[in-house]
């Protein structure tokens, strides 16, 4: 039973409300605020239990910068030149859009960040099968309040490691923000 | 030199650390490209086109990727 329709006056039990835990679509797992740093580690956030993942990254930075993504095994931060990322990104009003790639030295980029509070730079990320022997995929849609600037990036690791966890790098000097780790349920 | 700060959360314990990165850490940190904070003001459109590379391949205009 995916869904139930609660109906007026009907007493909610714990079947009911256990139908609508075990089928949540996204379930959270973990998060953290991190202050001035220029790497934040998450570890542990990949399982079997899930397949795909959904990071959401909020930050800003003491420079304005570029923040990318590695993937970490075992509390270690894979530094292979392994991270192949391709995007378009766009520079409003009026202006037209880029199609770029990065270095597979700095990871996967992920967006573009200021260095204003009160402006920060978000991250949408969806991960596939980083815990998985296969090659996994990520997909990033970004965007700088501060600059207004904005894009898409789609990424492959040429990897068949199992990581259990990702580290987010700052492209310039420090980071300020929150980042929250959800997996995609699994019927 | 001081290094920097590097954050690290274990999603399983729920516990967040905190410390000054090794030299390990930050010979990493370095060989990715990271910069110490650059004085002065760039545009963000500069920083995303000087870390990238405009040699992506850019398809056709109006062309669809095929299915065969």
């Amino acid at each position: 039973m995916a869904v139930y329709t609660i109906t007026q006056g009907e007493k909610i039990t714990a079947s009911i409300l256990n139908t609508y835990a075990m089928n949540a679509g996204l379930v959270y797992i973990t998060q953290t605020a991190y202050s001035a740093s220029s790497a934040v580690n998450i570890d542990g956030c990949f399982t079997s239990t899930y397949d795909n993942y959904l990071i959401v990254n909020s930050c800003y930075g003491s420079a304005n910068s570029n923040v990318r993504l590695k993937y970490r095994i075992g509390g270690v931060t894979n530094s292979d030149n392994v991270y192949y990322t391709g995007g378009i990104f766009f520079n409003p009003p009026g202006s037209s859009g880029y199609v770029y790639d990065w270095p597979v030295t700095t990871g996967h980029f992920l967006g573009n960040y200021g260095n204003s509070a009160s402006e920060p730079g978000t991250q949408t990320i969806t991960l596939w099968n980083p815990q998985k022997a296969v090659k996994n995929n990520l997909y990033s849609q970004w965007e700088s309040a501060q600059s207004g600037l904005g894009g898409f990036n789609n990424a492959v690791i040429a990897s068949t490691a199992q990581f259990d966890g990702f580290a987010l790098i700052a492209g310039s000097g420090t980071i300020t923000g929150t980042v929250r780790v959800y997996g995609y349920r699994q019927a | 030199m001081t290094r920097p700060n590097i954050t690290t959360h274990d999603a399983l314990t729920g516990t967040t650390e905190v410390r000054e990165m090794t030299e390990e850490e930050y010979t990493a940190l370095l060989e990715s490209g990271w910069t110490e904070e650059t004085p002065g003001e760039r545009s963000a459109s500069d920083i995303v086109e000087e870390e990238g590379s405009q040699n992506a391949p850019i398809p056709d205009s109006g062309s669809a990727p095929s299915d065969n």
